[in-house]
């Protein structure tokens, strides 16, 4: 049997009429009534739970926070008499793993680009670990994609802050989830629940020497490369100085195949770049 | 924000200690409801490392939430967003497998425990742990919501955004699977 009226019952969330009348029921079978008890003794076994022991060395500090203070000698008690870990400087295992996460990939992204993206012609290679690393981060927290120091938001209705960039998602039919900036890199999020795609973007020419690792695809929209790693699936491919790297889940990888495939053109002109760039080049001296 | 039920009144498993007229810091909510937050997402996930990420990120939704609460039910409104959370990291698991780590013996479902086993009632909690833990995750979250945390049906049905049916269901179903892999105990 499954009457989901006997949990309904239990947990007083029947009307006095419904509750009436499956009394009258239970009295007259022995089969409802063994799946009450059933029920009614599972319910009992979670509801006794006691409350859990938390480690000593946990720290209750919010994810991505850098440093918190000690909390006021006056704070409140805890609702329980069990002591809570103090709230401290950050140490963690877990902080220190993500805070290293963060750094390298921050160091790859201004080291290996900071200096060379952005003026086309430059030879640039991407970052393609750190944009793995940016990609699973991302997508992770779908379909409301987290912020941190590394990535700054972009509105994704003001054009200047996107970059121009083209209008993957018609590509695959899929939404525009999210977009963010780090330095020269454009990272777009294309997808749903079931499905995540990532764009970065940046401007220069590619460097296939230095991509490492890669096959190459020739495409309808131009050639590619499929880097190899087993960390991701990972497309590489240059349109008219703008390189994109496109990175999936190998669950994912015929929308990124697809989205690698209908990469257009940058509408940009070259003087605009070219502006872009000079730009940029001021500012390095400056 | 959790509504208020009308008429029943769902067990309270930790004291609200925050007042409701003022909304607290998010170092007070850690301070006042810690040891509640923390056994909720055990609940959920079944071991320390997965809830202690998932209370970490937990706080940063409060933190980033709390200039928009509105005073009311408070334990409501931490569970909803950690089931909300931990709802979304397992979908997104889902969509990037994650291998399990073999040295990790809380990643292992057990299924029902030897009757031998069972009998020893200090282990107890431990079996219907691992019991909730292989759950699937609505049952679980629904489960866990409507007896760990005492939400009312339509609590959780805001909290999961499904309609009230769906949430007693759910919680039906799951106890029926929980008492199904617990048959053993007595």
């Amino acid at each position: 049997m499954n009457d989901d009226r006997l949990s309904a019952y239990l947990d007083g969330e029947l009307s006095p009429e419904e509750a009436d009348a499956l009394r009258a029921e239970l009295d007259s079978s022995p089969e409802l009534r063994a799946e009450l008890a059933r029920v009614d003794q599972a319910r009992d076994w979670v509801r006794a739970l006691p409350a859990v022991e938390i480690p000593a060395d946990f720290e209750f500090v919010p994810a991505a926070r850098p440093t918190v203070s000690s909390p006021p000698a006056d704070e409140a008690e805890p609702a329980s008499s069990a002591p809570l870990a103090p709230v401290v400087s950050l140490d963690s295992r877990r902080w220190r793993r993500r805070a290293m996460s963060v750094v390298s990939a921050a160091a790859v992204f201004f080291l290996v680009l900071g200096f060379a993206s952005g003026l086309p012609g430059v030879k640039i290679v991407p970052a393609v670990d750190g944009y793995i690393d940016r990609h699973a981060a991302a997508s992770e927290a779908m379909p409301a994609p987290a912020v941190d120091d590394v990535y700054a938001a972009v509105d994704m209705d003001d054009m200047d802050d996107m970059d121009d960039m083209p209008d993957l998602g018609s590509v695959v039919d899929e939404p525009m989830m999210g977009a963010y900036r780090s330095a020269d890199v454009l990272h777009v999020l294309y997808g749903d629940e079931s499905s995540v795609v990532s764009v970065f973007r940046e401007h220069g020419s590619l460097d296939v020497d230095g991509l490492g690792p890669a096959d190459r695809m020739d495409m309808d929209g131009g050639e590619a490369w499929h880097v190899r790693t087993d960390a991701a699936e990972v497309f590489v491919t240059e349109r008219d100085g703008v390189v994109y790297t496109v990175v999936s889940s190998a669950a994912d990888v015929d929308m990124a195949m697809k989205m690698t495939d209908g990469l257009p053109d940058p509408p940009q002109s070259f003087w605009g770049r070219f502006g872009d760039g000079a730009g940029k080049l001021w500012d390095l001296v400056a | 924000m959790v509504k208020q039920s009308d008429g029943v009144e769902p067990p309270k498993p930790v004291d609200d200690a925050v007042p409701t007229e003022k909304i607290p810091t998010w170092e007070e909510v850690a301070q006042s409801h810690g040891r509640f937050l923390y056994t909720v997402a055990y609940r959920l996930t079944g071991n320390h490392d997965e809830t202690q990420d998932l209370v970490q990120e937990v706080l940063l939704r409060v933190q980033r939430g709390l200039a928009n609460y509105q005073p009311g039910n408070f334990e409501g409104w931490l569970s909803r967003i950690t089931t909300n959370v931990f709802l979304d990291q397992k979908r997104a698991e889902k969509r990037r497998p994650v291998e399990p780590l073999p040295d990790d013996p809380e990643r292992v479902i057990e299924g029902a425990p030897a009757a031998d086993i069972a009998l020893a009632n200090a282990e107890l909690p431990d079996h219907i742990q691992s019991a909730i833990r292989s759950l699937p995750l609505d049952y679980r979250a629904a489960v866990v919501l409507s007896d760990v945390v005492g939400l009312t049906y339509a609590e959780i049905s805001e909290s999961l955004d499904v309609p009230v049916g769906t949430v007693r269901s759910r919680i039906h179903r799951g106890r029926l699977q929980l008492r199904d892999l617990l048959e053993d105990l007595r």
